[in-house]
């Protein structure tokens, strides 16, 4: 009887462990489930809300008959990105050669080389050198849908823009009523210097650029700052993670912000008429 | 005095820490969340999208994508003029004197001063250099200037009639001038310590160095290009 009851103790004790530990992992595993449930399903119901409508464009078409030689033989992961970056490349030089056709200065933007183009008639006015950019997620998920080349397959037109400077700086001047009056008008005709130059060019197809001069991109990326304690606690680090939740969610706003130096991105900025056009490789 | 912890505030503490870490570890997927979304996305979109996705017969359908692209820019550089022609950038205030894509001079010029001039009686003027493509349609030696009325009203001065011997001027074009339509010159300037800035009516001013060389590689019908 003695040696039952001990037994029984002895059973109950080892059990004791076993529930705590079965309690951590399902604890632990909660908040890890939930991460990865996020991560994956949100991509997938964004892929599957396909109502896209691009205008079919010489690349696009060109890719469909590439497709529709394909026999059965997949390429593999690195290959089928090569392939793809080639697809890109041959959609951006078709939309460079459509822009020639236009008599209003262009923009071509080559993010794999760094590279901004102003150009006019297919003669190359400025060549700027881009000093740092970023991708939003959106356009990263996007540039793995189907239907990126479509979208990507016909020149951007520019829809609307803002900017810290004047467009035109227009400065008005009375005649002045004698040569005197007239020596002193010199100081106003010549400009004064710009304040820090920044610019949003919006284009079709839900594409937005932020330039702005520097040597890199002021606002820090929430995703790759560490969080500390003092930081939740005082409630600075929710904001940057609400930001980044919302960042993170794929949605239809494709932003590459861009930095260059000040003269090339006033001089973009100036040349641009309404409604320009863009090609774009990325 | 020691005391001894009881197994239900050992459980309590044990369940914590497993909620950090399992906050710890949703953080760490959560920011590498979007590498991972893209994976998914490039995964499962065969499944979920038309017949559409990339695949390709052969390898030869990559040389023949690599020789259209080097086709198609074989077909850009053509648009560039083999004979000379300049750029101009307004917003620097500078030329480029160009063959092909090689630049042949560069050097500092005045553009348009965006002033607009208003005077008695409604009349205004914009002081603005045109944007665009242009070519070269007359080349001048010693060019006269006939002053325009807002050259008087700029100065202060009393607008002289028309054709008075004073709306003449000899001086303030340069040794050369090359028009390029519409009324707009390429021209020299006795103010040679205002060039690099926008100070001019809407011409392009430049330094005899420039000018001359302007002058003596762009022909009739070459190509200018302001932007």
């Amino acid at each position: 009887m003695k040696n039952r009851i001990s037994r029984k103790n002895i059973y109950s004790q080892d059990a004791a462990p076993k529930t705590q530990i079965h309690g951590f992992f399902a604890i632990m595993l909660i908040p890890v489930l939930a991460a990865f449930l996020w991560v994956t399903l949100t991509p997938l119901y964004w892929l599957l809300q396909e109502d896209y409508s691009y205008p079919e464009s010489p690349s696009e078409s060109n890719r469909m008959a590439h497709s529709s030689k394909a026999k059965t033989l997949q390429l593999s992961p690195a290959d089928q990105k090569l392939y793809k970056n080639l697809l890109i490349e041959n959609a951006y030089w078709e939309n460079k050669l459509l822009l020639c056709k236009d008599d209003s200065v262009s923009l071509s933007i080559d993010l794999v080389d760094s590279l901004i183009n102003l150009e006019i008639q297919g003669v190359m006015l400025r060549k700027c050198k881009i000093k740092s950019y970023e991708i939003n997620w959106s356009l990263k998920y996007f540039r793995e849908h189907p239907k990126f080349l479509s979208w990507l397959g016909l020149p951007f037109i520019l829809q609307n823009d803002s900017a810290s400077i004047t467009k035109v700086p227009v400065k008005v001047i009375h005649a002045p009523k004698n040569p005197i009056d007239a020596a002193q008008l010199l100081a106003k005709i010549l400009p004064k210097d710009d304040p820090f130059i920044e610019f949003e060019l919006e284009f079709n197809r839900n594409l937005r650029f932020h330039f702005q001069q520097g040597d890199s991109l002021s606002v820090p990326d929430p995703a790759e700052t560490p969080i500390y304690y003092s930081d939740i606690l005082s409630g600075n680090k929710f904001e940057s993670l609400a930001s980044s939740v919302k960042e993170y969610y794929p949605s239809r706003n494709y932003q590459i912000n861009i930095v260059l130096s000040r003269e090339d991105a006033r001089a973009i900025y100036r040349a641009l008429p309404s409604a320009a056009k863009l090609a774009l490789r990325l | 005095m020691y005391h001894k912890r009881t197994p239900s505030q050992s459980t309590k503490g044990l369940y914590f820490s497993a909620f950090f870490t399992g906050m710890a570890l949703a953080y760490f997927i959560f920011t590498s969340g979007p590498s991972i979304g893209a994976y998914v996305i490039r995964l499962s979109a065969p499944f979920f999208t038309k017949s559409d996705s990339i695949s390709a017969s052969s390898v030869k359908t990559d040389e023949i994508l690599v020789k259209k692209i080097q086709g198609l820019k074989y077909r850009h550089q053509k648009y560039t003029p083999k004979i000379p022609y300049l750029v101009i950038s307004t917003s620097d205030n500078h030329i480029y004197l160009k063959k092909g894509p090689k630049v042949i001079h560069e050097g500092p010029c005045s553009s348009g001063s965006y002033v607009v001039l208003k005077a008695d009686g409604d009349r205004e003027w914009i002081f603005s250099t045109p944007r665009g493509a242009f070519k070269i349609q007359m080349k001048l030696k010693e060019p006269v200037w006939y002053m325009p009325d807002w050259a008087f009203i700029e100065e202060g001065r009393v607008v002289p009639p028309p054709n008075a011997p004073e709306r003449y001027n000899s001086k303030a074009l340069g040794k050369y001038a090359l028009s390029i339509g519409s009324g707009y010159l390429i021209h020299g300037t006795l103010y040679t310590r205002l060039i690099g800035q926008p100070v001019t009516h809407g011409c392009i001013r430049l330094a005899d160095q420039e000018l001359n060389l302007v002058y003596r590689h762009l022909r009739y019908g070459a190509k200018v290009y302001i932007y």
